[in-house]
């Protein structure tokens, strides 16, 4: 359980989403004390950007980066170490998705996004210690999902912190706020259709399940759509993709998510503070009504 | 008139210039820069006319004996949750949970409310000018909830008594609610109190009461236990 | 015709055959009174090892054993009880008004808690409690800030042993136009009580809605969060990070008036596996000073109480024996227990509100079958009963200060229990390093 935010500027020219969501995010703090993480969406480059999270020990990670950098052989065009992560820039015209095993193939090494326009970051502690060490704030993005976590009934580490990204589409995320009740049941059909997961979040099946839908040629409403057929429990959620950004909430209507969206930014949040931090105190905020999704582009 | 400007104090602190005030007989009470904080003029236990003049988070107002508040802005969850007696308006939205297990005074949401409103109410009123979310006015038990725009689905779910004045249309009703016809002394009382709070009335009421078929357990209504239990 | 079988079916026994008619008969699952009627391992399955020449027993008298216990400890004003005993929630509703101030007084005299239970805070009860703890319950039947401010504590309670995860359950019989009148519902309706809180929706939402009670208390008193034992170690955990000052962990043998038999028999966990995992995860967050654990479901003995200690608690709760004491099931107006088609020592009929002792009942002529004096005598009498049996274990092993108990001063008498507990098997140094 935590506090989730989305928010995306209408303008398709615009770069200062970053700012809004870590607003966002600090007002959502208390909800989600162990772990905080964003998926930042800027201008669509090229070449994938790589999010590799190393749970090596601070000491050997910038170590364990040249010797990834090294095995992948000039796959590599870029690369930047910031607290417990390598993020690599890949060369153009490399398929991202077939480099994943290489990298996790490397002892502590995961990869915990890949986009082309999506740059994941998640870590313990509070929003603040995030900005810190991340300096999330400074960085260009059009639109934003953020996530503080509190653990429940999964483990609290890096790993399991949100975004979540699906794994199996790049640049596709998902931060969850609530508890799915038919998780073990999706990732039976999941596993049996191939797909691996990565942790023991119950979260991780929304992520990997919209990514099913995606690669059958679903778009993301249309997936996001399903999922309130198909999800059992109580799951208020924020996705993006390449496509935009999109918010639903369950049929029986159990967390709450309250936004704006007239004017030039769409901000969503689990509790009305947090929008209002950044949509103002007087722009007219309305819940996301039960069974409901909105998706934006 | 007493004001007190949130700005740079926590929760606490004005909560507690809010009892200092009313301890020593404000007559009227103004809180500014509210900044949408959570439990801002919770647990109000003295008559006196108060002003938040922005948005508040959640639970403001709760648990309140008696409160006449005025909220120039949007709510968070749960306002005036479990109030006994006086009235709070709301001059934007609300969010979820609005006068959840409210027991008597009236709640005034000029806006749209949020889903869970009115859940487990025990008695007074609430009117929403706009529109109401679903799942709102579960087991109701008490009082009257009017809904000018239109409401979400499971409206009035597994009500026990209480009255709900529909405005416009609800997808699906909850179980065992079931329309009555408005009586002229209804339809008067419904527009006078909305007039009071400058919310035009709507067109036509609709009138929801409970079936009573949920009161007590029995096998010839089978269908309907078959959801409920 | 009472020993119907199917041949030697083992399955199919004669009590599974009534059962079957009776859902036949009825078209609806049953419900009824008491508790968890089958075993499962508990604290008999532990033997206490007093000292002998190793360390020092103490004597009586003059060597005293302390038996003081505070809850909420982090709070402004905690709870201070003689002993580490409080009376479990208990709504006026299920139990008559008798009872409820009855239960006050004895408490009172006994120097430890009561709590109001889910039908508000009844004013005689009030007036005869010493320290009581107000029940905040997703009904909020009755519950105002009036009584919130009158109150010691507040419990949030977010489960029940008996029955985790469901609402409560008054049946129609029960709902008296006092009560109803109370609970604002119509007399005579069955109550189903909603099982979720209508303003807060999970352990995220919940710092802040604890914060609005602080708000309305102003900060001063102690905050319980009850929770039916079920996913306890991260139940707790979350109870903890949302600022509860006292956890509050129910077991599966915790009682009921009226609840389904299949959540009573079949859901949560018990209570001897509920105190370690409650117990161990305190521990992993470092809290266990901080924050209290009171565990409740079953408990009837001081063995008991001092085996929960011993294994981490810091108090315990009693509900079911607390109404024995009172009169329940007491060889008083046999016929009457003839009429519910039972015996006295073997009723379990509070959901039918006919208690032949005027404990668990609304009827007027019933509920004054129980003289409030006597009443109170009877459960003053059982306390300190408690209170002696848990001085002198405690004292046999050595301690000067019953929560100086620890689980190297258990052993385990099953495997089960060994496992469960990480106490050793009696004779051997135990399979596991967990103590």
């Amino acid at each position: 359980m935590c506090g989730i935010a989305g928010v995306m500027i209408r303008d398709p020219k615009a770069t200062g989403a970053s700012g809004p969501i870590t607003d966002m995010m600090e007002a959502l703090q208390r909800r989600g004390p162990d772990s905080a993480g964003v998926a930042l969406y800027g201008e669509r480059q090229a070449a994938y950007r790589v999010s590799v999270l190393l749970t090596n020990p601070d000491a050997e990670r910038a170590e364990a980066i040249d010797a990834l950098v090294r095995e992948l052989d000039g796959a590599v065009a870029a690369v930047r170490t910031e607290g417990i992560y390598g993020f690599l820039e890949l060369a153009r015209n490399l398929d991202p998705m077939a480099l994943v095993p290489a990298i996790e193939n490397r002892p502590g090494a995961h990869v915990v996004g890949i986009g082309q326009s999506m740059m994941l970051v998640k870590d313990g502690g509070s929003v603040q210690e995030f900005e810190d060490r991340y300096a999330i704030r400074s960085v260009a993005s059009r639109y934003a999902v953020g996530h503080t976590r509190l653990a429940t009934e999964s483990r609290v580490d890096p790993m399991h912190a949100q975004p979540l990204w699906s794994r199996y589409v790049p640049d596709l995320c998902v931060a969850h706020n609530g508890h799915i009740t038919n998780d073990q049941v999706l990732r039976k059909t999941l596993m049996t259709k191939g797909y691996r997961f990565t942790t023991d979040n119950d979260s991780e099946a929304i992520s990997v399940y919209l990514a099913d839908k995606v690669l059958q040629g679903k778009s993301l409403r249309e997936a996001m759509e399903d999922s309130l057929r198909e999800l059992d429990g109580a799951f208020t959620y924020i996705a993006a993709s390449l496509e935009g950004i999109g918010v639903a909430r369950d049929p029986f209507a159990f967390k709450p998510l309250a936004g704006v969206e007239p004017g030039e930014l769409v901000a969503f949040a689990t509790e009305y503070p947090a929008v209002a931090a950044v949509a103002g105190y007087n722009a007219s905020v309305s819940e996301l009504n039960a069974g409901e999704v909105r998706v934006w582009s | 008139m007493v004001v007190i400007d949130c700005l740079g104090k926590n929760t606490r602190e004005i909560n507690q210039e809010i009892r200092a005030a009313l301890d020593a007989g404000a007559a009227e009470i103004h809180l500014t820069n509210p900044q949408a904080r959570h439990n801002l003029a919770v647990g109000l236990r003295r008559p006196c006319r108060m002003v938040i003049e922005g948005s508040v988070g959640n639970y403001c107002a709760g648990l309140a004996t008696v409160a006449d508040l005025e909220i120039r802005g949007n709510a968070g969850w749960g306002v005036a949750e479990n109030l006994v007696s006086g009235r709070v308006v709301v001059h934007g939205n609300a969010g979820t949970a609005v006068g959840a297990s409210l027991r008597g005074g009236t709640v005034v949401v000029a806006g749209d409310a949020g889903t869970r409103t009115g859940n487990l109410m025990k008695g007074g009123t609430i009117i929403v000018g706009g529109d109401l979310a679903a799942s709102s006015a579960f087991m109701m038990q008490k009082g009257t909830l009017i809904v000018c725009g239109n409401a979400g689905y499971a409206l009035g779910d597994s009500m026990y008594q209480g009255r709900i004045f529909l405005g416009g249309e609800c997808p699906e009703y909850g179980s065992d609610v079931v329309e009555m016809p408005v009586a002229d002394e209804e339809l008067t009382e419904i527009h006078d109190l909305l007039l009071g709070y400058g919310i035009p009335a709507p067109r036509r009421l609709r009138k929801l009461v409970s079936g009573k078929r949920l009161w007590n357990f029995s096998t010839r209504e089978r269908s309907l236990w078959r959801t409920a239990l | 015709m009472e020993n119907r079988t199917v041949g030697d079916n083992q399955l199919f026994t004669s009590k599974v055959i009534s059962e079957i008619h009776r859902k036949a008969d009825t078209g609806l699952y049953n419900i009824r009174g008491y508790g968890m009627f089958r075993r499962v391992p508990n604290f008999d399955d532990l033997v206490i090892i007093p000292a002998a020449l190793t360390r020092a027993p103490l004597e009586g008298y003059r060597e005293k054993c302390d038996t003081t216990t505070v809850l909420g400890t982090r709070s402004q004003n905690p709870i201070v009880l003689d002993a580490p005993i409080t009376i479990a929630g208990m709504s006026y509703g299920a139990l008559s008004a008798n009872a409820k101030a009855a239960i006050g007084k004895a408490a009172s005299q006994a120097g430890i808690s009561s709590c109001t239970g889910e039908g508000g805070m009844h004013p005689r009860e009030r007036e005869y409690s010493k320290t009581l703890v107000y029940q905040l319950l997703p009904t909020r039947y009755g519950f105002n800030l009036e009584d919130l401010l009158r109150a010691d504590a507040v419990e949030v309670a977010c489960g029940q042993g008996a029955k985790p995860g469901t609402g409560g359950l008054l049946l129609g019989m029960k709902v008296s136009e006092d009560i109803a009148r109370i609970r604002d519902l119509p007399a005579g309706v069955d109550q189903r009580s909603p099982v979720r809180h209508p303003d807060w929706f999970g352990p995220d939402d919940l710092p802040v809605k604890l914060d609005e009670l602080r708000e309305a208390t102003e900060w001063k008193v102690p905050i319980f969060l009850k929770v039916g034992a079920c996913r306890v170690r991260e139940d707790v955990k979350l109870a903890v990070k949302a600022g509860a000052d006292v956890v509050v962990v129910d077991g599966m043998e915790g009682g009921t008036a009226a609840s389904p038999e299949v959540m009573q028999e079949h859901t949560g966990l018990p209570t001897l596996a509920a105190v370690c995992e409650a117990a161990e995860a305190l521990r992993e967050l470092g809290m266990q000073d901080e924050v209290q654990l009171v565990v409740s479901g079953g408990i009837k003995s001081g063995a008991d109480i001092v085996k929960a200690l011993a294994l981490g608690a810091t108090c315990v709760s009693i509900g079911t024996a607390a109404l024995v004491a009172l009169g329940c099931n007491r060889a008083e107006y046999v016929e009457d227990y003839h009429a519910l088609g039972t015996e006295p020592g073997h009723c379990y009929h509070c959901h039918t509100g006919m208690c032949p002792v005027g404990v668990a009942t609304q009827t007027p002529d019933l509920e004054a079958r129980l003289d409030v004096d006597q009443a109170a005598e009877r459960l003053t009498n059982y306390l300190h009963a408690l209170i002696y049996e848990v001085q002198m274990l405690a004292r046999a092993c050595g301690k000067g200060n019953v929560h100086h108990m620890d689980p190297t001063d258990l052993r385990s008498l099953t495997l089960e229990a060994e496992r469960i507990t990480g106490v050793p098997l009696v004779g051997t140094r135990g399979l596991t390093d967990r103590r």
